[in-house]
């Protein structure tokens, strides 16, 4: 008997002060209440009180519709309103007038209601924008080598959309969502430096005050900045938890593939409750339904496509090439004394593959020869005599 | 996608693929907007769905097209009002708790409706407040900022209240005896 009341106010016996009750909690108060007809009584009337007070206030209240435009004309949130409406708000506040003065909760009602409204306007604001970003916008690292100006201004770009997104955390101190819609895509900065980069459609989720705690539908690129505190990526099937990487989550209502491009990551699978560990180059599925222990596996090449970048993490220069000439079907020929570069550099597939082989040669401080058909080039180290 | 007069205006008239691209456009902006009033909670699918419910059945209704937002805004408002009327009250706590033992309705025997009103009547102005205010949704915190108090004064002021009730019932020396 006293097991069961441990997590109640040892007291009272009822959870009178808690916000939610826990499945636990519940049933232990089901088992006191069953075995203690006292305290059901004693429950009973506690809960017709507290209907008693609530009714002495809501029966006087006006319907919802009336007190939300009440709430919002007096906060100066209803805009240009007829004068049919006014005249109408006008009559609901003379009859709400003896409520207010005798229940002060009133007021305070009205005043959630007001700060309700900022919050939809904020948010219709910042979705709205996002909506209308016709072209998809995508985080851009420089090469670590020299940066050709093309780069800086992909670079610019990224880091005025990364504003945008600081800006829209700062304003918001509470909980965050972010939808893409299917077609475009959305980078995120997050408050500890982390960048992810959403492909719609996928919709991420985190709060202030957890804000290495992120829920993911959908997909999304992530590089995590390196923190004492871990960071973890939370979708229906997987919990992936890391301290600083890069790695691709690809989230469906089946399965969860987590792909690491940097660094180490460990994977927690929610149906079979066991944990994988992931390092640079591997991937693995995490199916809704399984029982087994996922599989670690090669990511094989080009795996993160879906992202919409080409990701280079100390690739060698021959590998860059080939990825080239897959997605471009072009014809890219590497000097031997380059093949054994290597280089880091993220790039969005929608450049076009002279732009990106242009800033690979400055990279490597080399040239770039095109030939007439404009399928095939050739990066030479400079100063080499051209055939 | 962007809410132009014209998409709204067609929709207003009844035209499905218009109501249709309404309505997707705003699902992300319900449920973002949800999702930020009230944290990740289960009932945010309920409330995306009823909210756009609402802009359905009442899009004809719209006055002016230009004033989408407002619209959108009232419906969601209307549901996040509803919503924290269930959140936090005794009903949500307790109420599922106790139906296995019979409904919990007014009182119907003369001597449990004075209990009632005795329990009424012995709330402090300020505990009344503070139950007023709980029922309607508000957190501890938030009501510890209306009543411009701690936190922990505020649930003292919750239990004190049901202290109250518990001798009004004179029980107290036997649910101590049990309890401990």
């Amino acid at each position: 008997m006293v097991t069961a009341f441990c997590v109640m106010d040892p007291t009272t016996r009822i959870p009178l002060q808690q916000e939610a009750l826990s499945k636990q909690a519940r049933s232990a108060l089901r088992s006191a209440l069953s075995s203690d007809p006292v305290l059901r009584d004693q429950t009973r009337l506690w809960v017709q009180l507290c209907e008693q007070v609530t009714r002495s206030v809501t029966d006087r209240l006006p319907p919802s519709d009336d007190l939300i435009v009440v709430a919002l004309y007096e906060a100066g949130l209803l805009g240009d309103a007829t004068a049919e409406t006014v005249s109408h708000v006008h009559g609901v506040q003379t009859a709400l007038e003896p409520v207010r003065r005798e229940h002060l909760s009133v007021d305070a009602l009205l005043r959630r209601i007001a700060a309700d409204a900022r919050v939809f306007q904020e948010v219709w604001a910042e979705q709205t924008m996002t909506q209308r970003g016709a072209h998809p916008s995508r985080p851009s690292r420089p090469w670590r080598r020299v940066a050709p100006p093309t780069a800086w201004w992909t670079a610019a770009a990224a880091v005025v959309v990364l504003a945008v997104a600081a800006v829209f955390l700062l304003r918001a101190p509470e909980a965050h969502h972010m939808t893409v819609p299917e077609g475009f895509s959305k980078a995120v900065q997050l408050a500890d430096g982390s960048s992810v980069l959403l492909r719609g459609p996928a919709g991420l989720s985190w709060q202030d005050d957890r804000a290495r705690q992120v829920f993911l539908s959908g997909s999304g690129f992530f590089d995590v900045t390196s923190n004492t505190e871990p960071f973890s990526v939370t979708t229906d099937h997987a919990v992936t938890t890391v301290e600083g990487t890069e790695f691709g989550v690809e989230s469906g209502s089946e399965s969860t593939r987590i792909t690491v491009v940097s660094g180490r990551v460990r994977v927690h699978a929610v149906q079979n409750r066991s944990d994988v560990v992931l390092g640079a180059g591997e991937t693995t599925l995490i199916a809704a339904t399984s029982d087994t222990a996922p599989d670690v596996r090669f990511a094989g090449p080009d795996p993160l496509t879906w992202t919409g970048l080409f990701i280079f993490r100390d690739t060698p220069v021959d590998s860059v090439a080939l990825a080239l000439e897959r997605a471009y079907d072009v014809d890219i020929d590497v000097d031997p004394s380059l093949q054994s570069e290597t280089l880091t550099g993220t790039f969005d597939r929608d450049q076009s593959v002279l732009d990106i082989l242009s800033i690979v040669a400055a990279a490597l401080g080399a040239e770039l020869e095109q030939q007439g058909d404009q399928t095939t080039y050739r990066l030479i180290r400079r100063g080499s005599a051209t055939g | 996608m962007e809410f132009s007069s014209a998409l709204v205006q067609r929709a207003k008239e009844g035209d499905d693929a218009a109501v249709d691209a309404v309505l997707r456009g705003l699902e992300p902006i319900m449920r973002g907007y949800f999702t930020r009033r009230i944290g990740h909670r289960t009932e945010i699918d309920d409330l995306v769905q009823n909210s756009l419910i609402r802009v359905h059945r009442s899009i004809s209704d719209l006055n002016n097209v230009s004033r989408l937002q407002a619209f959108a805004m009232k419906g969601a408002l209307y549901e996040l009002q509803d919503f924290y009327r269930g959140r936090y009250s005794a009903r949500e706590l307790l109420h599922e708790i106790l139906e296995p033992f019979g409904p919990v309705t007014e009182p119907d025997r003369p001597e449990d409706r004075l209990d009632l009103d005795r329990a009424l009547s012995s709330l402090t102005p300020l505990a009344r407040r503070i139950i007023e205010l709980r029922q309607l949704g508000f957190k501890y915190t938030e009501i510890a900022a209306e009543v411009d108090s701690s936190e922990a004064a505020v649930k003292m002021q919750v239990k004190r209240a049901f202290e109250k009730l518990r001798n009004l019932l004179g029980v107290l020396l036997l649910l101590l005896s049990q309890a401990w």
